[in-house]
């Protein structure tokens, strides 16, 4: 299978200016994932985990290493290079859904087809073939102060796949539902690795989040820390390995769940 | 530390934040303090002839001055609160006493006012002798002016500046009190949703103003038929402004929902998103760009008005007093006097033409008009008759001429203020019979016609009469010899002017152009500064308004743009966006401004004898270059402020 994104040696200094004082974010972070992966990055708060997912998905520079995005080395692109590279290959779904307040339902899906210029027509289809698979077919012209977080959440997810990108990042995509959405949603992401073999990267802190993913990466103190599959497991013995892993790691239970 | 201390250094701290603020309220002070300042001055009072007419002229537009700065810090005062609002909310957060918070953001506000106060009278002194130069200039005196800091124009600026800070420091008192902590925290949240568009009610709108425009096309014809001038005046102004903001905001919100269907331009690259912001912030800014769209018809209604005014001063004095001098020769030591004067200053004004103009005077009446009263004459009990043989030597003589061949039985009227274009012109006489009265009988005559020409600076109305006429008439009255003398250089002759005025005293009968001039310069110099001064205050204001508010939105609207950039939008396609919303921000008001300002000149030009094309096409021009650059300005600092 193809690799669709592979971080080399991935390193992140932040020190403040000019005083020796530095911190090491990430310590030389290497690893790679493979189209059709659905893959969980987890740490206790402070371990890193944004930092790395600020890093692969292009928003932030790494101080050294590469990374590699279906072989487009993304460390060396200029901004609005980088800016049409997340607007072709990469979707965002984000903790705080980051949606456009001035724009409808149907209009913040259809965003990113606009920007591609996609034709009127198409654009249409695909937002309510998309609006089905997530269940907001009814919503699609309400504006995003009149619906809830999960729904919310949901068109965000859409947005983030009607491009059918190469990767799909989600950044504590549950952090702000509850459970019944966050089930849903996970629901709808794993239906999408499965059937139609998207590329999904997930951070969070979550274990019950991670329990959805196929592969989890554990972080800590800027490194990898150990990396679990889930093989043929069902996904309740796969989240209480997480759990014992995580208890291992000491991000304590009480951060966990 | 006391509260003032906090205060103090609030100030200090956030002096980026606070130097619009700052430089609003000095810009306000700047120009208030120079305009009460050439009010004041007591050089050019004593300049002017018409002394009285300068400081009522002034006083006038000062209180229109003070009316609009204070709207103006106000309102730069509550964008500033505004971009506050969490700051204060914080204290509050933090255990600070709603009268303690409110304290310090009085004394907070007070403490800037006085120091833009301060500064603000110190730019103004130093600019207002450059201000006084132009105005002398314009105004056509020549005066050497010395610097000067009137005392009444700094206790009267203080005064009024230090009511209005009093004011919007309590409004800043009063700011913790007006809102719920939560209010105080999601100040810029404030849902605008999305308003309805009525495309019936953007009809009315459009109606509205096409009846104002209308009105104002057939101003003259309309007043005229009796619903007079005043009345007139106002409806045309209440249905433009009605209209306009009725026009801002259904008319534009129905546009732009009707954009939003057009499917295939709205989902074409950031249109989208350009489209839907400008829909989802029309609902506050409908009011501001009615407003601005207004006050830029003001603006430029002002200066056309004063420059239309201006140059009608040039043209209308040459028109009216077509000789340097014109006097009734009454002896031969009369003209010697003349002469002598004359004389006397010939290396700076040598006498380029001398010509005398013969006539009769004579009772008579036009028939079936009791007396025509025009601008510049009135016509009630008789007129000035001239032979048709020498009227045609007369205008060679002058450098024109006038094709008449009169029949017998008719005469030719000279009406310089003759202009069938001017409505409220009253020609009524033309081919009426008149009636002249020679000695004991009478006589019947048709006026075959009339032509726009001033035959003496008198301006009186002749008759042309055919030569037999004129023969009889000449035995029953007097022939009066009016001489009309140019010189070179008649504008600025005072000096000739003022001897030959003094020399031909008890003549009966003396005018002259350079004291018709000079009295119109004056006045309409005055006119044109006070306009332009006005008009450009009221053009800053407007700029920095809309600048404002933008960057208000910018604020507002980061997150949005921090969206943008993570779904992939370049910045070349965020400036652009954010170009072309500016676009409609600043160009919609400016284009409706112009046309209002286009058909009222159209309405005022039907009462003056000149045209206004001159004025607008300078006016007009110089008012969109400026406003361009406040759109560029606004751009950057939106660009700035959302990357």
């Amino acid at each position: 299978m193809n690799v669709v994104l592979e971080a080399k040696n991935v390193s992140k200094i932040y020190s403040t200016k000019g005083k020796g004082n530095e911190y090491k974010a990430l310590d030389n972070v290497s690893f790679t994932v493979k189209e059709g992966e659905f893959v969980g990055i987890m740490g206790p708060s402070g371990a890193g985990k944004t930092t790395l997912l600020n890093m692969i998905s292009t928003i932030d520079s790494p101080t050294s290493g590469e990374i590699y995005i279906d072989g487009n080395n993304i460390v060396k692109m200029k901004e609005d290079k980088l800016a049409l590279f997340r607007r072709n290959k990469l979707g965002f779904i984000f903790q705080d859904y980051n949606l456009l307040d001035s724009l409808t339902v149907a209009e913040n899906i259809a965003l990113p087809l606009a920007l591609a210029k996609v034709n009127a027509k198409e654009i249409d289809n695909r937002v309510k073939k998309i609006a089905a698979t997530f269940g907001i077919e009814r919503i699609l012209n309400h504006y995003p102060y009149q619906i809830s977080g999960g729904q919310k959440q949901r068109c965000a997810a859409s947005r983030a796949i009607i491009t059918n990108p190469t990767l799909i990042f989600g950044d504590e995509p549950t952090g702000a539902l509850d459970s019944k959405s966050a089930t849903d949603l996970l629901e709808s992401l794993t239906q999408l690795n499965e059937k139609a073999r998207a590329t999904i990267l997930l951070v969070t802190h979550d274990a019950f989040a991670a329990s959805y993913c196929r592969r989890v990466l554990f972080i800590k103190d800027g490194r990898i820390f150990k990396e679990l599959y889930k093989e043929e497991r069902s996904r309740k013995q796969f989240f209480s390995s997480i759990l014992a892993i995580l208890s291992d790691i000491g991000g304590g239970v009480s951060d966990v769940i | 530390m006391t509260l003032f201390n906090l205060a103090i250094r609030n100030v200090k701290r956030n002096f980026k934040n606070y130097f619009l603020y700052f430089a609003s309220m000095i810009f306000s002070i700047v120009m208030y303090y120079t305009f009460v300042s050439l009010k004041y001055n007591s050089q050019i009072e004593k300049a002017a002839d018409a002394s009285t007419k300068i400081s009522g002229g002034f006083s006038v537009s000062s209180v229109l001055l003070i009316l609009f700065v204070a709207l103006f810090m106000i309102y730069s005062n509550g964008f500033f609160t505004r971009k506050r609002k969490k700051e204060v909310g914080l204290y509050s957060l933090l255990g600070l006493r709603k009268k303690q918070i409110g304290k310090m953001l009085f004394y907070e506000n007070l403490c800037m006012g006085l120091i833009s106060l301060m500064i603000g009278i110190l730019i103004g002194a130093l600019l207002s002798k450059a201000f006084l130069s132009l105005l002398l200039v314009l105004m056509g005196l020549d005066l050497h002016v010395t610097f000067e800091i009137p005392v009444r124009a700094v206790l009267q600026t203080f005064a009024v500046f230090f009511l209005i800070i009093l004011y919007t420091s309590f409004q800043g008192y009063r700011l913790i009190y007006r809102f719920k902590l939560i209010e105080l925290f999601s100040a810029e949240k404030e849902g605008e949703g999305v308003p309805k568009g009525s495309w019936l009610m953007a009809a009315v709108a459009i109606l509205f103003i096409a009846t104002g425009y209308t009105m104002a096309l057939f101003f003259m014809k309309i007043a005229t038929k009796g619903l007079g001038l005043l009345p007139l005046a106002f409806a045309i102004l209440f249905f433009t402004v009605t209209g306009t903001y009725m026009l801002f905001h259904f008319f534009t919100v129905a546009m732009l929902k009707r954009a939003k269907k057009k499917k295939r331009s709205f989902y074409k690259g950031m249109n989208i998103f350009s489209t839907s912001q400008l829909l989802y912030r029309i609902k506050g800014n409908a009011t501001s760009l009615a407003t601005i769209s207004v006050l830029s018809a003001v603006t430029l209604c002002a200066v056309g008005f004063s420059a239309t005014v201006y140059i009608s001063t040039f043209q209308t004095a040459d028109q009216m007093r077509p000789f340097s001098y014109s006097y009734v020769k009454k002896d031969k030591h009369l003209d010697e006097k003349v002469n002598a004067a004359l004389n006397r200053e010939k290396a700076n004004h040598p006498v380029t033409n001398d010509v005398a103009l013969k006539t009769v005077f004579v009772k008579g009446e036009v028939s079936g008009v009791r007396y025509v009263s025009n601008i510049r004459y009135m016509i009630d009990e008789g007129f000035h008759l001239m032979p048709e043989s020498e009227f045609h030597s007369y205008m060679k003589q002058i450098g024109k001429s006038e094709n008449v061949h009169l029949k017998p039985g008719e005469v030719f009227a000279v009406d310089g203020s003759y202009d069938d274009n001017l409505s409220g012109f009253d020609d009524s006489y033309v081919h009426k019979s008149v009636q002249l009265n020679i000695g004991k009988s009478s006589m019947r005559m048709k006026i075959k016609g009339a032509g726009a020409y001033y035959l003496s600076d008198f301006g009186e109305f002749v008759l042309v009469v055919p030569d037999h006429v004129y023969d009889r008439v000449k035995q029953t009255g007097k022939e009066r010899v009016v001489r009309n003398i140019t010189v070179k250089n008649e504008r600025d002759s005072e000096a000739l002017s003022n001897n030959l005025a003094k020399a031909v005293k008890n003549s009966e009968q003396y005018s002259d152009y350079y004291h018709l001039f000079s009295e119109g310069l004056q006045s309409s110099g005055l006119m044109i500064f006070i306009g332009v001064f006005l008009g450009l205050v009221f053009l800053l204001a407007t700029g920095s308004i809309i600048y404002f508010k933008q960057m208000m939105e910018a604020a507002a609207d980061k997150p949005q743009y921090d969206i943008l950039q993570k779904v992939g939008v370049t910045n070349q396609e965020k400036k652009r966006a954010i170009r072309k919303q500016m676009a409609v921000v600043f160009t919609a008001p400016l284009i409706l401004g112009v046309l209002h300002t286009l058909f009222a000149l159209k309405a005022l030009e039907k009462m003056m004898p000149v045209s206004v094309a001159i004025p607008i096409f300078i006016c007009v021009p110089v008012y969109i270059l400026i406003y361009f650059g406040y759109y560029e300005m606004t751009v950057r600092s939106y660009y700035k402020e959302v990357s």
